[in-house]
């Protein structure tokens, strides 16, 4: 006995959209060549966005991480004036103070240096021929903190800072033609064994003239100003990237809780350069993103009405076997999204491709926009629905009789 | 509530009488004083079916034949409910069909007709199984068990050994044979087919009509259009229509496929 189906009006949720997929997934892949080229569109537009903000993050990390060597976020605390134009020093308790600080890295901590300081190659140079060099006095780390490099030997550190040796700035050594670690330079009628050559420092021009020396040794050295020398001149602080100005009130704060005057100055051009660039970068992957994406939508929706025109016979055989124009509409929707959802995975990986490619060449380190990624894919996938629903409601208003009859 | 006879929800106490009729007796399908008409491009109404009554009973199995153009395939869209009559009353198990919506008539047309067609209207890119399955495809049906009504509806085709081959794989008969099987697979009451051995030589189409009348006999209704004297001479109950108009062929009696036995 042959059992008629017992059905209730409506699958499962689950099933439906199981039933809608699968659907799709044989429409949209049914003629491979055809849906290569209708999702081309598509892929190239989420791979112009990827593939472009790939390159801007590359750079812009590239860029930042430059910006950042010349000082964006190197804030130097110096002591601050009262209203009568005197000093007033910072107290030694600063530098643990602003190190304590969230968002600050790094500490760097220069002393005051000996008043009418000569600096020269050797004694046989006339005292009256100064070369516009200066001293400064550094505890170990304080250049660390600047970030700064070494193109020859090191730095000062614990272990030689009670000894009489200097690190020069890149300009003084020069100046003073000391070529390589080694030499010995004449500071204050002293000699000084030359440890390191600093690099250029664009972060701290003053330091490119100088000779620095060890607090230690300074302390040890010059007895009578020891009091003086104690003395904080100025405090480097590497600090995360983040909003210039709160940085610098809280470290300000810090480095005076009695709340008098310091000064903080920072790189603030460079803040801006940094924020700047990463804005415009951004902006004009995502134009030329969305023009391509429009591009290859009006393509899918071009090709979904073709395909339509072309599948008459398969609406209406679906019609006859029971499908309702909302089924047939969901499934070509579903088709034509279908189509962007793979373009859209295919520009992922293109994009992704291009831009990696173009970071290894430019030796840049990769850099995806990686939260952009699933919002350019439902970009390019609700971009695919509207381009379907044109088409979509076309082959739902046929009457199953109309379809059958094309071929 | 009008549908009731035919409501999917029904219980199967419910109405199970109504549907379960033996072969010959109880209206499955009726059509009451039915017109169809298509307005032409300047306007005037071109009348395809003038007023026609019409009765097919449960398991019956009747032919309609007539030159073409007569409406012949107009008659089937309306009987299947694909068309709406112009005028006049379908009533499927004694429910008003022209009433329905486009829902209803769907979820009747998905559970309860199967079709088959001359050109067999086979989805190209998937197997035969799957082409069976999307005779289910607009049920209720679990995928699972869709597949396997569908791998025995093939298997009670002939075609179990040609699940996974694609329709471009198989010659015209086989692939008709995949069509039917699409119709058998929900167990229908009623097959309506057109032309279904139109495409296919003489002996493929013997065949053809075998299967079709072997998938009647376990009850279903089977209508089915054709131009050719040899087919329709098979059947018991034979309908001529000619410009729009129905009549009974009286005559001879069957030489073969009389389900009725």
């Amino acid at each position: 006995m042959r059992k008629p189906l017992r059905k209730p009006l409506h699958k499962p949720l689950r099933t439906r959209v199981a039933d809608l997929m699968h659907s799709a997934w044989i429409g949209a892949t049914g003629r491979v060549s055809r849906t290569i080229l209708a999702s081309l569109g598509i892929a190239l537009g989420v791979a112009a966005y990827v593939a472009l903000s790939g390159i801007a993050a590359s750079n812009q990390a590239t860029l930042l991480a430059r910006l950042d060597a010349l000082g964006a976020n190197l804030q130097v605390v110096t002591p601050g004036q009262d209203a009568a134009r005197q000093t007033i020093p910072l107290p030694d308790y600063a530098p643990e103070t602003i190190a304590r600080q969230p968002n600050v890295e790094q500490v760097g901590v220069f002393t005051t240096p000996p008043e009418k300081i000569q600096i020269f190659k050797n004694q046989l140079v006339p005292t009256s021929n100064g070369n516009a060099l200066a001293l400064n006095i550094m505890a170990p780390g304080a250049l660390d903190a600047i970030g700064a490099t070494y193109a020859h030997g090191h730095g000062i550190d614990r272990n030689n800072e009670h000894l009489p040796v200097a690190v020069l700035g890149s300009e003084a050594a020069w100046r003073l033609g000391v070529t390589d670690v080694g030499d010995r330079v004449l500071i204050d009628n002293e000699w000084y064994g030359v440890i390191g050559i600093l690099d250029p420092l664009p972060q701290a021009e003053t330091l490119n003239t100088s000779a620095i020396i060890g607090k230690a040794w300074a302390l040890a050295h010059y007895p009578d100003q020891a009091a003086d020398i104690a003395k904080i001149n100025a405090i480097y602080v590497r600090t995360v990237a983040g909003d210039a100005e709160t940085l610098r009130r809280m470290i300000a704060h810090a480095a005076n809780l009695a709340g008098g005057n310091v000064s903080v100055t920072a790189s603030a051009d460079l803040s801006k350069a940094r924020n700047a660039t990463s804005d415009s970068l951004t902006t004009l992957g995502l134009m030329i993103g969305v023009i391509a994406l429009a591009v290859g939508g009006m393509s899918i929706a071009n090709m979904m009405i073709v395909t339509v025109m072309e599948r008459r016979g398969e609406i209406g055989l679906r019609r006859a076997l029971g499908a309702t124009p909302g089924n047939i509409r969901m499934q070509f929707v579903a088709e034509a999204a279908m189509l962007s959802a793979l373009g859209g995975l295919a520009g992922i990986l293109i994009g992704a491709g291009t831009a990696g490619g173009v970071a290894l060449t430019a030796g840049q380190p990769l850099a995806l926009d990686w939260g952009g990624l699933p919002l350019a894919w439902g970009a390019a996938v609700t971009v695919g629905i509207m381009a379907g629903l044109y088409p979509a409601g076309r082959a739902a208003r046929l009457t199953p009789t109309e379809a059958l009859r094309s071929e | 509530m009008a549908v009731a006879g035919m409501d999917p929800l029904s219980q199967p106490t419910a109405d199970s009488a109504s549907w379960q009729g033996e072969p010959g007796h109880g209206r499955l399908l009726t059509l009451e004083n039915v017109t169809k008409a298509f307005s032409g491009k300047d306007g005037t109404m071109t009348q395809i079916l003038h007023p026609t009554n019409l009765t097919i009973a449960h398991g019956e199995r009747i032919a309609i034949v007539g030159p073409s153009g007569s409406g012949k395939s107009t008659l089937l869209s309306l009987l299947g409910t694909l068309d709406m009559p112009t005028s006049g009353t379908l009533r499927y198990n004694g429910d008003d069909v022209t009433a329905m919506g486009e829902r209803q008539r769907s979820d009747l047309r998905a559970a309860r007709i199967g079709f088959v067609f001359q050109q067999f209207h086979l989805i190209a890119s998937v197997s035969a199984l799957e082409n069976v399955m999307v005779g289910l495809q607009y049920t209720t049906l679990p995928r699972a068990e869709r597949r396997d009504r569908a791998t025995a509806a093939l298997e009670q085709v002939g075609l179990g050994h040609r699940l996974r081959h694609r329709p471009s794989q198989l010659s015209g008969g086989e692939q008709q044979r995949v069509a039917i099987a699409r119709a058998l697979v929900k167990r229908p009451d009623i097959i309506f087919a057109d032309e279904p051995t139109g495409a296919l030589d003489t002996d493929t189409g013997h065949t053809i009509l075998d299967l079709l009348f072997a998938a009647a006999d376990s009850g279903a209704s089977l209508v089915v259009v054709t131009h050719d004297p040899n087919v329709a001479a098979r059947f018991p109950r034979r309908l001529h229509i000619r410009d729009g108009v129905v009549r009974e062929i009286a005559g001879e009696t069957t030489r073969e496929g009389d389900g009725h036995a």
